[in-house]
């Protein structure tokens, strides 16, 4: 498979390159670490970075070294007399292609490699606290799976061993990427082009997925769960690509935790098996690549793309892009549906010129004309399906409302907040508590559901016109629509997911207001209720406190007693305490819930409520076990002041209603009293 | 040695070669010639193992060439249009040939460079045409080829470099029953030196002989007649001779005749001739006359 001499000839002619990318390593990776400057970050922080793959210079060179490699090592085959004379060694095409796709690989990993050893060089952990802040990140953890101690040294040969096996990983993957551009094309630019578009072929596929479904698909408001969905699945396919664009964080590790994170199951999906999925790829891409250049015809030498029909292919897709992009400029700019066609049709015209202009490599591509009207009919065919599938519901996607007995219970939330990423590991462990099982909320749920199915042209007409306000919107402006979530978990395990924006009449109307106003609903958000089994520790903060007193508290840390800030904390962790006083902040919240909806009704903006919280955190930074966990309950509770603020829409009897039971409490348990 | 079946290669919907037949003994100079565009290189580039036939058979000692190291080991190729590594010397491209192919020979190469007068740190890429050609000569034949391929070898070398070429090519040629298949468009210089040509036309061998036969086969006859006659009668009294090209000028008849030079004497002498005179053909009118017709006498 691998030509020995003809390898070494290209290490030999390349190595050049290899040359210039272990100079950009060390100057942009290894320098950094060992000669921090003032104005750089530490080298602690710089090397956890860079084995974390969050390293900016590394996420660069990481995209831009192997396309470079592939671009000079396939270079021969953009042009005839080139072609001729490599095809005509005594070697083979699987020999002539693996041998030069080692040797690009060597050229990137030699370095990769070198790197990795100097690396090797001792770093102790001596900023904590700054390191601490970059603990979130996933990978971090995954390298320190017990945690890092301050004074420990950082790059041990495993964790060292782990960089270079997870960087040579994305390299490769993206070489593999590359080798399969270069493999259907035969022109430098092509190659390039087609690179670029690989990278980005997950991500807009979910982008026209996102529009088309905003746009035509009741129930789905093109910002949220589905799309959120997709992107995580994206990141099985792109460790790069898809957090850069959507994240801007490089390498993917965000992205990778919260893919992990945000599943159904939490952790279904281990760190490590993202890299095998990257490896598998590699080598489907790699045995693509393969294929595409041992079967491709060396007298097509020098053509942009040497297959003919995966050129028809990509200058039609090309032209679906052109014709999606001025669609939605033409949206923007005219806010009407006409506008948007007129869009698509001159997108699709200008855009399928413009590409035959890049693969014909020639201005006059006026007798590609007659072929526009297969390509555009191609194009309308696909749009009608889209049309027919979406907005006319042929499938009956939108109607499917799950019968009762299949259904295991609902929820009203998103599905970012139902997995709670915002909470943390150990709220991800309670998702199932946020789940509303009762039978009449459920049915009350799927009643208020039906009501917008079998209203489809009232609940279509106030979705487009939700769209186009929503682009009109200003900044600042608010909006009157409400959004309106149902997600069934069916007994067989899948679940089924729609979202709604209707103004708020409609949202009455439908039975949305009666739903939310369900005391289930209420405290579905706070799963710690439901498991107070867990909770160790309620710390209370009395915000702008001058009216009370903390009298006890079980942890006394000699923070308790304020001001000078106007707060108080106050600690209990009495197993029945706990439970009382819960009960009495679930009330609290019930009322503030329902003040906050009914205030809204009548059009008072709610934005200066005060809100009864109850959030959790968790000190662990080890992966979470439930059984083992810590768990403590945080409260904040704002208490009225006597310097009332008339100009505030709050009534210190809101106050007082919102957060009367749990004050009450704390009073009558000698935890507060009221100052005279 | 060298077997074509068949042969038949489309570039996207211009049918390049139309099932093409070419044979070539082990230790034969072939000369293919044929009109720009009649598909000469391309059916180079399948002997070459660089292009992949549509359909029928490109052997070499029996066996497909596409894809097949053992015999692209064995062949020795300089195409028309040169490609070198960029900044590469000869002997860096020597190194890597004697790397690559098994019966490279260093004492041939040192040799043949010498003959050529030149340098091996030279870098290719900054040698005239004519003398990069050299350099790829003293490379390949330095394999030890069995076949040696040349698309135009000659093109662009002076008369010296021409000879010395072609002497070191039938040095081998003798020496070491080296097979040769030279395409060119120098129909004087392959005369001198093949031992049957093939003629192509739109991508079919119009004709495929030893050079010697094809000259014995084809005449250039002089006519003159006491009468001024007409073509038809004139033509009517040869039946059975292939005419490949006539031209009349009053009594004065010259034609190109294709036929055993016997059989065509006794049908002119039949036309009682004032005048009868056989002149010599080359290859050059040879080629000319058949590509002409096309072949289409050729039966």
């Amino acid at each position: 498979m691998i030509n020995v001499a003809f390898l070494k000839e290209q290490l030999k002619r390349f190595w050049l390159v290899s040359a210039l990318i272990m100079f950009l390593l060390l100057l942009s990776c290894i320098m950094p670490v060992y000669v921090p400057s003032r104005a750089s970050t530490a080298g602690a922080n710089y090397i956890m970075s860079i084995m974390a793959g969050n390293n900016p210079f590394l996420f660069l060179i990481s995209l831009v070294a192997p396309l470079c490699v592939v671009l000079l090592i396939f270079a021969y085959q953009n042009s005839s007399r080139s072609t001729t004379a490599i095809n005509a060694l005594p070697l083979n095409s699987r020999q002539l292609f693996f041998s030069n796709a080692l040797a690009g690989w060597l050229l990137f990993i030699i370095p990769l490699a070198i790197m990795s050893l100097i690396l090797l060089i001792p770093v102790r952990l001596t900023d904590a606290e700054q390191l601490g802040v970059g603990f979130h990140l996933y990978a971090y953890k995954e390298i320190f799976p017990r945690g890092i101690e301050t004074g420990a040294v950082i790059n041990t040969p495993l964790t060292i061993f782990g960089f270079f096996i997870r960087a040579a990983i994305t390299f490769s993957l993206y070489y593999a990427i590359y080798l399969t551009a270069a493999s259907i094309t035969g022109n430098g630019v092509v190659t390039m082009l087609i690179s670029g578009s690989l990278q980005l072929f997950f991500i807009g596929i979910f982008i026209v997925y996102q529009s088309i479904c905003s746009f035509y698909v009741l129930g789905y408001d093109g910002s949220s769960v589905m799309g959120d969905l997709f992107l995580k699945y994206t990141t099985l396919f792109h460790p790069l690509g898809s957090s850069f664009l959507m994240t801007s964080i490089p390498l993917g590790t965000e992205f990778v935790q919260e893919a992990i994170n945000t599943q159904p199951k939490s952790g279904w999906l281990p760190y490590w098996s993202l890299w095998i999925i990257y490896v598998l790829l590699t080598f489907a891409y790699l045995g693509l690549a393969c294929y595409s250049t041992t079967r491709r015809k060396q007298e097509h030498a020098g053509d942009s793309i040497v297959f003919e029909p995966v050129k028809s292919a990509v200058i039609f897709i090309a032209s679906l892009c052109g014709m999606y992009l001025l669609g939605i400029f033409f949206i923007a700019m005219f806010s009407s549906e006409v506008a948007m066609y007129a869009g698509f049709a001159i997108g699709f015209t200008v855009a399928y010129f413009t590409s035959w202009m890049i693969a014909e490599r020639t201005l006059n591509v006026l007798y590609k004309a007659k072929d526009l009207i297969k390509f555009g009919g191609c194009a309308l065919a696909l749009l009608l399906i889209v049309i027919g599938v979406t907005r006319f519901d042929l499938f009956g996607f939108e109607r499917k409302i799950p019968d009762i007995s299949e259904v295991k219970g609902v929820i009203n939330q998103q599905h970012t907040n139902y997995y709670g990423d915002d909470e943390g590991i150990i709220t991800a462990t309670l998702h199932d508590e946020q789940i509303l099982t009762n039978e009449e909320t459920i049915k009350a749920f799927m009643a208020a559901h039906k009501n917008i199915i079998d209203d489809r042209k009232t609940a279509f007409r106030h979705h487009i016109d939700n769209m186009f306000n929503t682009m009109e919107q200003q900044p600042g402006q608010t909006t009157s629509y409400e959004t309106m979530q149902f997600t069934y978990l069916l007994n067989d395990g899948t679940s089924l997911y729609r979202i709604y924006s209707f103004p708020y009449d409609y949202y009455i109307s439908v039975g949305g207001f009666d739903f939310d106003a369900r005391e289930e609903v209420i405290l579905a958000p706070y799963p710690t209720y439901k498991r107070l089994d867990l909770v160790k520790e309620v710390t209370i903060e009395l915000f702008d406190s001058q009216e009370y007193r903390v009298l006890k508290s079980s942890i006394d840390d000699g923070s308790i007693y304020g001001p000078p800030l106007y707060m108080n904390y106050l600690t209990l962790t009495n197993k029945e305490h706990i439970e009382g006083f819960i009960e009495e902040v679930k009330k609290d919240i019930v009322a503030d819930h329902l003040y906050s909806m009914e205030q809204e009704r009548e059009g008072i903006s709610s934005n200066n409520l005060p809100s009864a919280e109850l959030d959790i955190y968790n000190s662990s930074t080890t992966k979470p076990n439930v059984a083992d966990a810590y768990m403590a309950v945080y409260t904040r509770i704002p208490i009225p002041t006597k310097n009332y603020n008339p100009q505030t829409t709050v009534s210190d009897q809101a106050y007082l209603n919102i957060h009367d039971n749990a004050l009450s409490w704390l009073i009558d348990n000698g935890y507060l009293e009221i100052v005279e | 040695m060298i077997t074509v079946k068949n042969l038949t290669k489309i570039f996207g919907g211009f049918i390049a070669l139309d099932g093409l037949n070419l044979h070539v003994e082990r230790g034969h100079v072939y000369g293919l010639v044929g009109v720009n565009g009649s598909g000469k290189t391309t059916i180079i580039k399948h002997l070459t193992g660089i292009y992949r036939q549509d359909d029928g058979d490109a052997l070499i000692n029996g066996k497909p060439v596409f894809d097949n190291v053992d015999i692209k080991k064995r062949i020795g190729y300089i195409p028309d249009d040169l490609y070198f590594f960029p900044s590469y010397s000869i002997d860096m491209l020597a190194k890597l040939y004697s790397n690559m192919y098994a019966a490279w020979n260093g004492a041939r190469y040192k040799e043949l460079l010498g003959a050529f007068g030149l340098a091996g740190n030279r870098k290719l890429n900054m040698l005239s045409k004519g003398m990069q050609k050299q350099a790829m000569f003293s490379l390949i034949l330095a394999i030890t080829p069995e076949v040696i391929i040349l698309d135009e070898p000659i093109d662009g070398l002076d008369p010296i470099v021409r000879r010395l070429v072609m002497s070191v090519i039938m040095e081998d040629v003798e020496a070491r029953g080296m097979t040769a298949l030279i395409s060119s468009h120098n129909l004087k210089e392959m005369e001198g030196v093949c031992d049957s040509v093939g003629i192509m036309k739109k991508g079919r061998m119009v004709i495929e002989q030893g050079l010697d036969d094809l000259k014995t086969d084809v005449h250039k006859v002089q006519l003159a007649y006491a009468e001024a006659g007409s073509r038809e009668e004139l033509l009517s009294k040869l039946d059975g001779v292939k005419i490949l090209r006539q031209e009349t000028t009053g009594s004065v008849s010259q034609m190109i005749i294709r036929g055993k030079q016997e059989d065509v004497v006794a049908k002119l002498r039949q036309t009682n001739p004032l005048v009868m005179d056989i002149l010599p053909l080359t290859l050059e009118e040879i080629f000319v006359y058949e590509t002409e017709t096309g072949g289409e006498a050729n039966d």
